[in-house]
This record gives C-alpha cells, structure tokens and sequence, in this order.
C-alpha cells in the first residue's frame, strides 16, 4: 500500500530557498518535541560540506539539507537504541537501519524514517576535484547540485551547468562506485519517500510517497498543523517517476555489469588472486569496521580478535567480514570511502552479497522480518 | 512499547581536527551525552575522510581526560590547583634571580595557546620550548615549515626517497598518495629500517641501520634532481644532522623535501615564533638536572608517559622546583611535586591551527582551553593579563600571513655532529607509532619473531630496560607510545 | 614430488569421533591425510575454524556430526548443516571452490562409513590438487 502526494512547505522562506518547495525541512520541523531526536543533516559550507545535526527548534531548521548527493553520511549510526527518533536518510541508510532492526540495534516502534529518493552519491573530495577540471567551477559558487535524466548537474546563483554522468564517470569522476551499480532508488523501506522525481518542472514541490501509517500519520499531523501543505500528483508525472525509477535501475544493472561480473566471470583461481591482491596494502585500522553501519558490533567483536600481525594470504579479519556480510552488506559503500589505503572493500563485498543474493534471492535491508534464508534455523535442504 | 530513556540527551556534533600528527585529518565528534564517537568528515580537502588507527582509536583517548586536580600528589579542587599554581609560580618568580624557567609546548595546541602561552611566558620572564627549536638553533634557514605544495607534491614528483619512514603504518594518508605517485610512474625508494609493505610501493629499498642513513644519503646525493622529493619525519628525536644533510642536498640540486610532524599544531609553534629557547628535549632534560631550569610549566606535553628512559624525566622533574602541568590526558605517573591541571580535550577547544601543508584552519570546539586557564593563574600574580580570544585569532592570523609570505629558500648549511653513536650489537629504531596505539607488543612480537626471537618471550618493558641500560645506539622516539616499531641486530 | 592432501577434519564428540576409533580399533584402513580436532558438537564449528584452516594452507576441510535428528544437544547440527551450506556459497565465490569442504554425517556406530567418506574426501582433494592459496603466498 502506497499513497502519492506533490507537498511544499507553507513557510516561506523554506518553500523558496529550500530543496524542492522545502517540503522535508517544514516536515521534519513539524517532528520537533514528537520525537526525542529530529535528525538531519545541516550545510556548514559549500554544498560539499555539512554535518548531522539534532534540531531542537524552528530556528534550526534553515540551511537543513535534503539532498545528500555529495555528503555520503552514514545516518544510521545516529540512531540510538531507546531514543524515539525521526531521521532523513537516503535508502542504503534506510536498509541499513533495517539491518540494525533485525539486529535489535533499533526497535521499529521509535524511528520515523523519512527517506530520499536518490540516484547516487557523490565523494566530496573528487568532486570539488571534478568542478574545477570539468565544470571549470569552484565550489563555493556551487548551490545546489542534482542528478536528472543522467546528467549531473551544478546550479550556481545564476546559472546551471550539466555533463553526462556516463561520460563523468568514464573519466573517473562522477557518482561513488557502489552507486553506480546500486538498484535501490525509492527507499521503500521507509514510512515516506520523498524526492523531485515526478514533480512538474520548476513547481518547487516533492513527490512524496507514504508507505506506513505512521508516515500517513506524521504527513497528515504537519499538513493539520499548518506545516505543509499536499495534493494529488498528475498521473502523467507519477509514470514520469517510475520511469526515472526503471531507468535508473536499468543504468545500475549495467554498471553491475560493468564492475561486479567481470570479477565474478574469473576463473576460480584468478578470482582468489583477483581478491588476495586486492587485500594485500590493508594495514589492519579497521577503519572499515567502523564505519560499516551493519557489522560494526561492540565488545568482543570477533574480527578484533584476529591478530593483525599473522601473516595469512587474506587477513582473516577480511576473511571474516566477507564471510559475514555475504549475507547482510547493503552496498553503501563506506568501507571503500574511508579505507586510507583505497582497498575498494565496497566492490569485494558487494560481489559476494549480490552472487549470494542471485543464488537465493535474498535481499539484505528489504524488510525487518525477513531472515536470511540459512539463519532460519531449520534443516537446509538436502540433509 | 520501547523502553523509553528518561532524560532526552541531545547529539552534537563537533567539526574537529585529528591531534594525531600535523597532517591533522578532519573528522567529526560526536558528542551523545557521555558517550565520544567519531565520524568521518569526508568532505574534508586533507584526508578525505580517511582515518588511521589514531583517528580511529580517538574516542579512547579523549575519554582517558584529565578529571581530578592534583597538587604535591593530594587530589583537589579545580580552583585550589589554579591557585596553587599561581602560589607556585609567584613565589618562584620572585626567587629565581638567574635561573630559568621554561614552558614546554609540543605542539597539541592551538594557534591561539600558543601565543596567549607565550605572553604568560614573557610575563613571568620564562623561555618557551617546543622541543623542536635546535633545529632552528643549529641550522639556520632550513624550510622545515615553509612548504606550502600540500600533499599533491607527492603525486607529482618523479623521484620519491622516503628516509627512515615506514608510510604503511606511520602515515596511511602519505602511503595512498605514494601509491598513486607510483601509479603515475614515479620512481619510490627508501633508505633506513624496515618498513610494512614498503616492496609494494618502492622500487628500491635500502634496508640499513639509522646510523647509516646519513652516509647513504651523501651517496645518494648524485642521483637526486628538481624532481625529486625526500619524505621523512621531523620529530623532537629527529636527527640534525640528516636534517642538515637533506637541506644542503635539497639546496644544492633543487629537489624538495617533505617533513611530516609528530604533533597536531609543530607547524605553528614556529610559524607563532612560540622557540625562543632553541634547545632539544634531551638538553633541556639535563638543563633540568643540572639546576640551570628550575620551573616548568608542561603544556599537552605527555613526557611522563612517553619520554623513553622514564626514570631519569620523573628525577629530572622532581628535582625542579616549581613544575605545573596543564594537560587534558590523564598522564599516568606524575612526579610528587606537580601541580596538575586539567584542560579541556582537544575537540572541545576552539582557536585555529596550522597543518604540515602550510593551511591556516580551524577547530569546531567552543572552549578556550589554555587562555583560559593562564588567565586564572595570572588572576592571582597580577601581572599582565592574557587578551581576549579574539584578539589573539587576529593576532596568530598575522603571525601565519608574515610567516606564509616569507618565503625561505634553502641555503647551505654545516652539518652538525651526527649523533647516533657506533655500535654493540642492537639498533632500536622507534618510529612515530601514533597509529599503533593499543597495537604496539604485537609489532614488537612481530618484528621479534623474525629477527630476535627471545623478544618474542619478553615483554615491552624489557626491551626498554635495554634501552635505559644504553644499548640503543640511534633511534628516534614518540610521545604516544613507547613501544619499538623496528628492531635491528 | 606427488601431492600429498592435508586435510583437517572437525569432528563431534559423540558420534564421528567415535566412529573415527572405530574404524581405528576395527582395524578399517584409511588415508592418513586427516588431522583430526575434536569439538563436542559440530555446531560448535564456527565458519571462522574453516576459513582459518584454509587461510593457513588446508587443502580440505572436513566437518563431521551426528545425523540430523540425533544431536547431543539437540539442535547443534541444524547449525551445522546452515553454516555448511552457507560456507560453501562463500567458498565458490572467494575462488577456493565449495568442492574442498565436506559435511558427513556419521554415527558412532558407523566407522565404516568414516572411513569410506575420508577415503574419498582424499581422493576428491588429491584430484583437485593443492590449496590455490598456497602457491601464492607462504
């Protein structure tokens, strides 16, 4: 069961200066004394820069930032056991989130989920990189910046400058790579969804889409409350958004194609190698289990145990971590971002997590309930 | 229904600087009640987000702070340690006709501590020190500070020589960058001990002991050109006379030379003229024996936990006599006649720091810190007070655009007596293992079980017993930790 | 020099080890290429054990348990049976192949069958040949 609405905030500063008709800054702002914790993320600069904030009044709603293209924060970890919170996520924190759900990190019952549609992010750093050798730009005269119809593109005050994102991402610049070949656009694990996708050109509106009644709830507690304001979406746009949708997935499943197969088409032994020598420069900081949102757990954590200085083909802390996100990796692709050796972890995860899920279908962060189908603790077939 | 906590906490997040080393990554706090946590600023030009094992590990070092105030080893209130502070130093102030007193800054402070540290200083009639100063005594005009290339140099340059550095585990952040020079097709290659995964990343790797390195690099001389680049690190134990011989080398033939620093803010604490002692640690350890220095004022300067021959920095201590500490980290031996005070954890402080790229940034932090806490002690000496915050960011901003605009070139300089001594049978190469917190008896292990294996049996403290009985012949240490990264026979 | 397969074989207390000595004690003869570890359950068999015997040049691997149904404790080996088939997915992708790990179960009563599966483990993994990830490292 969904519903579709075009929503905008009625304050209006917020409905002219924010992300699409400021309709996520006011709805979130409504949030604020229902939830212990109203998350979000806050430009502290350039578009490229910005931090998690805990909005504790009306006063910090301005300069929230919806779109989190080139931020790439892992939201999840803000979300705190026992604290009642709302947050704004993109969809692979939204399945993370899932993932801490089954991993009783989270209880269901206390978090809002307000998610982003999202073609993909950006690393900050080779962006800023990418705007000075291919858009000629300089960061701080960038706005706002946004993904549409496979083009990147920059808004300056007066002015909006688009590339190809095909062609950005042949020369090395361009979305992360986990987004690339990411499928996962709409968080539909989320209560909303919200996002510009489907909504009339230059009409500051975000198509919101409600998947709980919980988010039914809060949507329709802001617009009472005068926070924001919704109407019937054009049937013509709402098939616009699912063909956006469609194509995205279409562009992820070639990149698939492009990045994952070829490794997994190796023949066994060149394969092992391929992942051997990817693994070697590791220095053992752990980095990557830190800020993985789904297997990073405290205490006597079994992948600290290993001793870094044995001398093993692959460390068996990476044996390991393979082993368990075969079965739970989401493909956000924080491992690879924050390895100071550049080990692309996110690509060696991934080729597991999606062999294994086209071997059974299953599908990590789709749905607190569900569970993996060898941890259900029957008797596999065969035995 | 969930079980509800009682008290809403709210988060905060702080926009920090990684104290670790001076290529100062950025990162984020994340304050959640009593909980400290990090998170990855990967927008940050620096570091892009990436962390080593230091940055990781920071949360367990900003929860070890500093909570209990003590004077003469009694705990006491904060305000009882201030003003037995301020006692100590006016009554020391009016005794120390002829004698010297020394505030002692390694370089975790701000731009802003640094210069309200140096008035308190001045105002008292101290010296200031950050053990890094003979080397601007000794040779003159070396641009140890003055290089603005950031870490895109080492992209670009074609030939790299990394002298006694082990990137791999010293600087991730610096290995990445060599790996990319290497994949451009430079020419990477290292002179000094052992280093982890150095063959994947050098083409030539020298292997030889640090009292070596000197007469390699003189060899080596001939083959350098403008291309090249020499990395290595410029610690308080660093050796003058390496650092000299790469000076006349990068003079001479115009190459460049990248040192990276041990501590957070070292660029400043010359950038601020914060030297003006010019002494190194080790002199001013036996200036403190020998009665010349009668009061020190540490300032985040761990010495009691990281100066090797432990023993010999307690005797010298306590044979001062007035010693304030002022430190944010809980040390964990404190001589008996030291007053402690505490100070705020790095993150939480603000003011701006400078970074081993020569960039004038700032920290998210809203406490003062060390200004603070002078201008408590100065309350009761009644001399020249600490101006305002403010005053001292304009004031430390000027400081940065004079020394950023004097740009020095390297001149020939006489290489000073090299010091490490000619050996017995053992080398002990200690490195800056900042990131190897926590890690530090398994690389001893490590490095044990391939060359001396009866180490492996023994523990860290025997090895440094070694090292107080004098058998280390060079070696180069590091406030963090006193564990030993290589091992040489 | 012929290949000679190391093979390490996790075993349950209560049934596969007792059938390994009785296959031993019934004079059954087979190849001396298993090392044998003895666990009190092969649920007790964390998929670390494996990856370590393979990570450290293992060229098979073997677990052991009771039949389904019959566990000491149970349900030790629906565990066992989930991590085994788990374990072989991961094995297939990492490129050391699912064909080196083995799950049997056997009884204490049943030595023959110990013998006869080991036998043919031995010849699988002598027909695969050595461990890729030897060659490389070491």
């Amino acid at each position: 069961m969904s519903e579709c609405f075009w929503g905008w905030s009625m304050r209006e500063d917020l409905r002219k200066n924010g992300e699409s008709g400021g309709f996520v800054s006011s709805l979130i702002e409504s949030l604020i004394g229902d939830y212990d914790r109203v998350i979000s993320v806050r430009k502290t600069g350039t578009v490229f820069e910005g931090k998690v904030v805990d909005l504790k009044d009306s006063s910090d709603v301005k300069g929230i930032q919806g779109a989190l293209h080139s931020l790439c924060i892992n939201m999840s970890a803000y979300i705190k056991k026992g604290m009642r919170t709302a947050i704004v996520l993109k969809p692979c924190d939204a399945k993370a989130v899932i993932e801490n759900m089954k991993r009783n990190h989270v209880d269901r019952g206390d978090v809002l989920l307000i998610g982003l549609n999202c073609g993909g992010t950006l690393s900050p750093v080779n962006t800023m990189k990418m705007l000075d050798v291919e858009y000629e730009l300089r960061p701080d005269e960038v706005v706002k910046e946004e993904i549409s119809k496979g083009n990147l593109i920059f808004f300056t005050e007066d002015n909006e400058f688009s590339k190809s994102i095909d062609e950005l991402e042949e020369s090395g610049y361009g979305r992360r790579e986990s987004c690339r070949y990411c499928n996962y656009k709409i968080p539909s694990v989320c209560d909303i969804a919200c996002g510009n996708w489907g909504t009339p050109a230059g009409g500051k509106v975000t198509f919101v889409e409600i998947f709980t009644q919980k988010g039914e709830q809060a949507v329709r507690s802001a617009v009472e409350m005068g926070f924001v304001s919704v109407e019937a979406p054009s049937e013509k746009l709402v098939m616009v958004r699912s063909k956006i949708n469609s194509s995205m997935k279409k562009l992820a499943r070639s990149w698939k194609g492009k990045v994952l197969d070829p490794i997994m088409e190796l023949s066994p032994i060149d394969r092992l190698n391929y992942i051997t020598n990817t693994l070697s420069p590791c220095i053992g900081c752990y980095a990557c289990r830190k800020a993985c949102p789904v297997c990073n757990c405290t205490g006597d954590c079994k992948c600290l145990q290993m001793d870094p200085d044995d001398v093993l083909p692959i460390p068996q802390y990476h044996a390991v971590r393979l082993l368990h996100l075969m079965e739970s990796c989401i493909g956000c692709g924080n491992c690879t971002d924050v390895c100071p050796v550049d080990i692309p972890l996110a690509r060696l995860h991934q080729l597991f997590a999606k062999a294994y899920e086209d071997r059974t279908g299953y599908k990590p962060g789709m749905s607190a309930d569900d569970v993996p189908p060898l941890s259900r603790g029957d008797i596999p077939e065969g035995h | 229904m969930s079980h509800r906590c009682q008290e809403v906490i709210s988060l905060k997040v702080i926009d920090s600087h990684c104290p670790g080393c001076s290529i100062l990554c950025g990162l984020h706090i994340i304050e959640d009640g009593d909980e400290i946590d990090i998170d990855f600023q990967k927008y940050c030009p620096i570091n892009s987000g990436k962390l080593c094992k230091f940055g990781i590990d920071l949360p367990a070092i900003y929860k070890n702070c500093v909570e209990t105030c003590m004077v003469d080893g009694e705990l006491v209130c904060k305000d009882e340690c201030i003003s037995a502070a301020s006692r100590a130093l006016k009554s020391w102030s009016s005794r120390s006709k002829g004698k010297n007193g020394l505030v002692l800054c390694l370089g975790d402070a701000t731009n802003e501590e640094l210069l309200s540290l140096k008035d308190f200083a001045n105002a008292l009639g101290m010296k200031c020190s950050s053990g890094l100063g003979h080397f601007v005594g000794n040779i003159t005009n070396v641009p140890l500070f003055h290089d603005f290339t950031g870490f895109d140099i080492i992209e670009n340059s074609k030939n790299i020589i990394l002298i006694s550095l082990d990137p791999y585990y010293q600087y991730p952040l610096v290995a990445r960058k060599l790996q990319m020079a290497k994949e451009r097709g430079s020419c990477i290659s290292s002179i000094g001990p052992e280093g982890s995964h150095l063959e994947t990343i050098c083409e030539n790797i020298d292997l030889c002991r640090p009292n070596e390195v000197l007469k390699r690099l003189r060899e080596l001389s001939q083959h350098v050109d403008r291309f090249s680049l020499f990395i290595t690190q410029l610690g308080i134990y660093a050796d003058p006379s390496i650092v000299a011989e790469i000076n006349n080398i990068c003079s001479r033939t115009s190459s460049r030379v990248k040192y990276l620093k041990d501590y957070a803010n070292s660029e400043a604490s010359l950038a601020m003229g914060f030297d003006n002692y010019g002494k190194s640690i080790d002199e001013i350890v036996s200036e403190m024996e020998s009665g010349v220095i009668t009061a020190l004022i540490l300032v985040e300067s761990p010495l009691f936990d990281t100066y090797l021959d432990n023993d010999r920095f307690m005797k010298a201590c306590e044979k001062l006599d007035t010693l304030v500490v002022i430190q944010s980290s809980m040390p964990k031996n404190l001589p008996s006649n030291a007053v402690l005070v505490p100070l705020e954890a790095f993150y939480r402080r603000k003011g701006t720091l400078i970074n081993v790229c020569g960039r004038f940034i700032s920290m998210g932090g809203d406490l003062e810190g060390t200004p603070d806490v002078l201008r408590k002690i100065m309350a009761g000496l009644s001399s020249a007070p600490i101006g305002s915050f403010l005053d001292l960011t304009k004031r430390s901003r000027e400081a940065y655009d004079s020394w950023s605009a004097n740009n020095i070139g390297y001149e020939i300089v006489s290489v000073p007596e090299h010091n490490a001594l000619e050996g017995e049978n053992i080398h002990l190469y200690v490195t800056n293992p900042y990131l190897l917190r926590g890690m530090g008896h398994q690389l001893v292990k490590r490095v044990g079980d391939r060359l001396y294996p009866e180490m492996l049996k023994k523990e860290r403290y025997v090895v440094k017993q070694r090292v107080a009985d004098g058998v280390v012949l060079s070696y180069q240490r590091d406030r963090r930790f006193k564990g030993i990264m290589g091992l040489y026979e | 020099m012929s290949f000679e397969p190391r093979i390490v074989a996790f075993l349950c207390n209560w049934c596969s080890y007792g059938a390994a000595d009785m296959a031993g004690t019934s004079r059954i003869q087979y190849p001396p290429n298993v090392r044998v570890i003895r666990f009190m359950c092969s649920g007790r068999i964390d998929p670390n054990f494996v990856l370590e015997a393979f990570l450290r040049g293992a060229d098979g691997v073997m677990m052991t348990g009771c039949h389904i149904g019959d566990c000491h404790y149970i349900d030790g080996n629906y565990k066992t049976a989930n991590r085994y088939e788990f374990l072989k997915h991961y094995l297939d992708i990492l490129g050391i192949g699912a064909d080196r790990l083995q799950l049997e179960w056997c009884s204490a009563a049943e030595g023959l069958k110990f013998a006869q599966s080991v036998t043919a483990f031995t010849e699988r993994i002598r027909a695969l040949g050595p461990n890729p990830l030897k060659e490389g490292g070491k």
